[in-house]
This record gives C-alpha cells, structure tokens and sequence, in this order.
C-alpha cells in the first residue's frame, strides 16, 4: 500500500472543509471556508491540467519565438506581441484559445465564459477533452 | 461572525465615538446608538451600519472611513480609490441631477477621531447580484431595470466636470492605456491575451467626444434594487472622468452578469433597453461598437484587478485567502476577451 498521494490529501481536507466545518460557521468565516474548499478543488484540478498547458506553451515557443526555446513561452510571446514583432496569426489565436479553455477549466469551469467558449469553439473544447458543467439555474 | 478588531485607541468605532462624531452635527444628546456591526472587509475601507435611536424613532445609518496610515493601493493601480471626503462630495452632486444615492449626513475629516469618512443614509434594498438575479420578488424590477440604468447613468453624467472635487481623477484614453500597459509590465506580461486586448484597445479607441464624470463601478452588486427595481447607487468610491460609454459598456461585462452570459445588461436585461434608457434623458446614446469597446475595456481591467489583488498579496500588504483566491480569475478575463475580440 502506497502513502497517500497529494491528490487524495487535497479531497480529505476538502470533504472536512466542505462537510464538518462549513456547517459550524455563518457570514464572513463560512465564506472564507468556502473560498478556501474551491482553492483546494483549484489545486487538485492543476496538478491533472497543468502538464497539458505547459506542452501547449512548448509547442507555441518552438513555433513563434525567434530562438525556439524559452523558460516561459507565453511571456516571451506576450513581449513579441507588446514590440509588435508577432502577428497574431489564426493558428495564434486557436493556441491562445485553447490554452485559456484549459486554464479556465483549472480556475473556474463554472465560469460562463467558459461555457461560451466551449460552445464557440467546440472542436478545440473536443480535442483538450473539456466541457462546461450544466448551469445552474 | 466577523472577528476582526474594530480598530485600536483612539479612532475605534464604538457607540460612544460615533454618537461624538455625530454630535458634532447638532444632535442633542438624547440619542442613542444601537446595533453597531461592521459590513465588509477590505484592508483600507471600513463599512459599519448602524441606528441612530431618539424617542422611540430609529434611522439606520451607515458609516464609511478608512483608517489612516493603511491605504494599500498606489494612485495609478487599478484598485486606486477617490479619498472618502471626495466621494462624500459626489453623492449631493449626484442627487442634484436626480441620481438614487444616499443622503449624506456628516463627513468626517481626516483630523476627527473617526476620519477620514463619511456617514450616510442606509437604505432599504437588496444588493447582492444572487439574489437580484434569481428571486422571484426581483422578477418585476429585473424587467425595469436595464432602462434605469441607462437613465440613471444619463443623470450622473449631467454632472458638471467644473463643481467636482479635484481628486476626481481625470485621464485621457491615451493616458489610461499606457497605465495599464505599465501594469501589465509590472505584473510580468505572462498573458499574450492581456496584450493582444491592449494592442486592439489602442488600435481601435473611439475618437474623443464627450468627456464626463464617470461612476467607474456602476454594476451589478453595487446597485440597491427594490421589487420595483433601482433603490440607490452605492460606491463610488472608483469615479472619474472619460467616455460616457465606459459607464455603460462596464455595466455590460461578462464578469458582472454573475453567470447569466445571456442577459448583456449585468445578468438582468437587454442593450436596447438601457441604450433606450440613456437616450431618453441624454437625448443620445453612444453605438453598439462603442459599447463594446468598453466591454473589452472592462475585461482588460479586471485582469488587472486580478493581477492587481495577487500583487498585494504577495507583497504582504493584503495577505488574505480572498485576494490570493481572486488571483485565479485572471483566467475569466482572458477567456472573455478572446470571446469579444473575435465578434
């Protein structure tokens, strides 16, 4: 039997957030205790997510920069961007598109904006594997 | 609930220093004051409510200061604000013109105990954007009030730029863009969407018109609303000068339709009602392509809130969970502005 690994201590502190403190706490602090449990659901959502994003930003770097390499491939093409260096071709657009999807399904996949995008650019949506939970309504 | 300190030696809000403050407005001694209880957070913004008893009558009130010594926000961030006795100045000026806002009842300058702030009316409404969008008792108000916005907003632009306080800060466009280009700098330039949205704001700017007082955060959250729709327009605390469609693009944007993309006009309503609005008292009403200059304007801006509030925490000067948690919506922003820029 392994240890118990980051993600499964990140649910447990959830679930006790969620299920035996939140419903001790009204106001300010049971606000703050939900804003604590969703951070944690942020965290754990990264640590599936994040590898996806840095092989996206790779592939943008070797394709846009000058040298081809870069430690932080979105700055480096942010700056291109700001010199005017860099047009912003389609193909630029669907990384750049594709890149937020994915990191707003990390931050916020209730976030409406995430479920616009994933209806305006369905195929990008498919192929990261992402969609929007329902609306509540 | 809230266990936060009211504050420390002299300038602590208590019963005693406010009945001091407000008797220095002629009260009489004989009232009371009850229910004292603090409303929000906020490292450099107090906001207590509280009842001014006197003879079985009780009018509730609200006070509003921020502690000396602990603004956290330097004059070009985003989270910069006008100081509380400039703001208690707008809210007659606005009422002159038939705006909704409270009534100012005392403004305590910086040297008083409680100062700097301002004591105000506490009006009777609901402000929380949940509950404005999803109760049942708001049905009739939310079909009211995209065209009562548009009004309002009409009303606070008549505002003469001559009679406001000089603190009111008043930018060109020009101005406003190459401040947030210095942000984004600051910050690092980790979002080529950020920069593409600033490269298209410069490339598309409006040409200046009309120049006017701006509420600067007139949105969904800061609107008082009754079962017959707008109450009062609360803080603020954000005005400046500019665009009039700014006002009413901001209104617009995605981040403050709290989650109903479908309803343009802060979750609640349509363009054409609160265009519809603004013209019937302006006599004009900026274009649709305008409009959405300033959404994407706005969608910018609060990525730089975003930024803004990370900032602070990692500096220390706010290291609450709430402004490292707000650090994570960066993300909205760019998700929003790639949605407009492609329209």
């Amino acid at each position: 039997m392994s240890q118990t690994d980051p993600t499964e201590l990140l649910a447990a502190v959830q679930a006790f957030l969620r299920q035996q403190v939140l419903p001790q706490l009204e106001g300010f602090d049971a606000y703050t205790t939900r804003v604590a449990a969703n951070s944690l659901s942020i965290v754990s959502r990264e640590l599936r997510g994040r590898d996806a994003i840095s092989v996206l930003d790779a592939a943008a770097g070797a394709r846009w920069l000058q040298d081809g390499s870069s430690d932080n491939p979105a700055r480096a093409i942010s700056l291109a961007l700001r010199e005017r260096s860099l047009a912003p071709d389609a193909d630029l657009q669907a990384w750049l598109r594709e890149r937020t999807l994915r990191q707003m399904a990390i931050d916020n996949p209730r976030y409406s904006g995430f479920r616009l995008g994933c209806e305006r650019w369905p195929e990008l949506a498919a192929a990261a594997g992402l969609s929007a939970p329902e609306a509540k309504r | 609930m809230n266990s936060e300190p009211a504050g420390s030696g002299e300038s602590a809000v208590s019963a005693t220093t406010l009945a001091a403050a407000l008797s220095a407005n002629g009260a009489s001694g004989a009232e009371s004051i009850t229910g004292l209880r603090r409303l929000s957070g906020g490292a450099n913004m107090e906001t207590w409510a509280f009842d001014l008893e006197n003879a079985g009558s009780s009018r509730p009130l609200i006070l509003r200061r921020s502690p000396l010594g602990s603004a956290v926000a330097e004059p070009d961030s985003p989270l910069s604000q006008l100081p509380l006795t400039a703001e208690a100045a707008l809210l007659p000026l606005a009422a002159e013109q038939g705006v909704p806002v409270p009534s100012v009842l005392r403004v305590l300058a910086p040297d008083e105990p409680l100062g700097p702030g301002y004591i105000m009316s506490r009006e009777r409404g609901e402000a929380l954007p949940g509950r404005i969008l999803a109760d049942d008792r708001y049905s009739s108000a939310r079909r009211h009030l995209a065209r009562q916005c548009g009004e309002t907003l009409a009303r606070i632009h008549r505002v003469s730029p001559a009679q406001l306080p000089t603190e009111v800060p008043n930018q060109t466009l020009q101005q406003r863009l190459a401040q947030q280009q210095a942000l984004l700098d600051r910050y690092g330039n980790d979002s080529p969407v950020h920069q593409l949205a600033l490269n298209w704001l410069a490339d598309n700017a409006p040409a200046p018109s009309r120049h006017c007082l701006l509420h600067g955060d007139f949105r969904n959250g800061n609107l008082l609303v009754d079962e017959q729709g707008l109450v009062a327009v609360l803080d603020w605390e954000l005005a400046h000068c500019g665009d009039p469609a700014e006002d009413l693009g901001y209104l617009c944007g995605n981040v403050w339709r709290f989650g109903r993309a479908d309803k343009p006009v802060g979750g609640f309503g349509e363009y054409r009602d609160l265009l519809a609005g603004y013209h019937a008292v302006a006599g004009w009403a900026p274009d649709m392509a305008t409009l959405r200059y300033w959404e994407v304007f706005c969608a910018l801006g609060w990525g730089l809130v975003c930024l803004t509030m990370i900032d602070l925490y990692r500096s220390g000067a706010d290291p609450t969970l709430e402004r490292a948690a707000v650090g994570r919506r960066v993300s909205e922003s760019e998700m929003d502005l790639l949605l407009l820029l492609e329209e």
